[in-house]
């Protein structure tokens, strides 16, 4: 196989972004500068707290992930990017045991590779994953009942009429009608809707905000809701 | 925990110490013979990143064979 007509990312305006999230610093400058030979920018991230920072204040296209982090579990930081941004997500791991590789796709990875891995299959997988979630642009709209989510438009409705949400309500419910049945705890909606500046917020204030929310949603038949989920968190139920 | 679970846990965790250098070495031979990698990279770093890692693996082994 030709590398040349093989291995390049392109996107049809500009260079495909690339976060890569990998704590070992070797490995992390030589899949950087091939990336970046092979037409990516690439965004780097060493752990989970970085990552996040970096998501929140550059338009990334896609996450290679490696799960194994040293400030946490990456399968954390999966779960939330499946939740939130609904970033394409590669996932590079050292842990090639079926249990963990089932438990990756099962959170949403978009695909999975074992270290140790070729660059160019890398360049690949990434091209790949690149390809498939833009033939399925996501709907711009949720529709639960009464309710619909515009995420386009950032807004909310129920029974067509807008309800005036603050910007965290909004994102807060986004995330969590983005997985519907999915309970996150009040630490993990922290760091998914409030990000790099989850370190200065208590959980309570996870609690206050929705306690609002349900205020101004007020859907008569009862569905859908924010659940409260006893000793774990929330759950959006559709 | 059996022997042989003992030793099947051992394995595993040596693996999974020696994935990461590996792949770091892996990368810069792919950067090296890629014909657009290649020269976007320094070959002596290259080289040398690749002398650290033969280095950490080397010290992987010798402690798992020690201990």
């Amino acid at each position: 196989m030709d590398p040349s007509s093989a291995s390049s990312v392109g996107k049809p305006s500009g260079r495909t972004v690339v976060l890569l999230v990998e704590d070992e610093r070797d490995l992390r400058h030589v899949t950087s500068t091939y990336l970046q030979a092979h037409g990516c920018r690439v965004v780097e991230a060493a752990d989970g707290r970085q990552a996040r920072a970096r998501l929140g204040s550059a338009e990334i296209d896609v996450v290679v992930l490696d799960l194994g982090l040293p400030d946490e579990d990456g399968l954390v930081l999966l779960r939330e990017l499946r939740g939130g941004a609904n970033l394409p997500v590669v996932v590079v791991t050292g842990r090639g045991e079926e249990p963990d590789r089932v438990v990756g796709l099962e959170l949403g990875a978009d695909d999975y590779l074992v270290k140790p891995f070729s660059q160019r299959e890398l360049v690949a997988r990434i091209s790949a994953v690149l390809r498939r979630s833009r033939r399925a642009e996501p709907a711009t709209v949720l529709r639960f009942g009464p309710l619909a989510i515009d995420t386009d438009a950032r807004a909310a409705f129920v029974r067509e009429q807008p309800i005036t949400l603050t910007r965290l309500e909004y994102e807060l419910l986004a995330f969590l009608a983005s997985s519907p049945g999915r309970s996150y705890s009040r630490e993990q909606l922290l760091n998914a809707v409030w990000g790099s500046s989850s370190e200065w917020q208590r959980a309570d204030t996870v609690s206050e905000h929705v306690h609002r929310l349900r205020r101004k949603l007020t859907i008569d038949d009862g569905r859908p809701r924010i659940a409260t989920v006893r000793g774990i968190g929330y759950r959006f139920d559709p | 925990m059996s022997d042989e679970a003992d030793y099947r846990a051992r394995v595993a965790a040596l693996a999974h110490q020696l994935r990461n250098p590996l792949s770091a070495i892996q990368g810069a031979l792919d950067l090296l013979r890629d014909p657009v990698g290649a020269p976007a990279c320094e070959q002596q770093e290259m080289l040398d990143l690749i002398e650290r890692q033969v280095q950490a693996m080397s010290q992987i082994i010798d402690h798992a064979a020690s201990s």
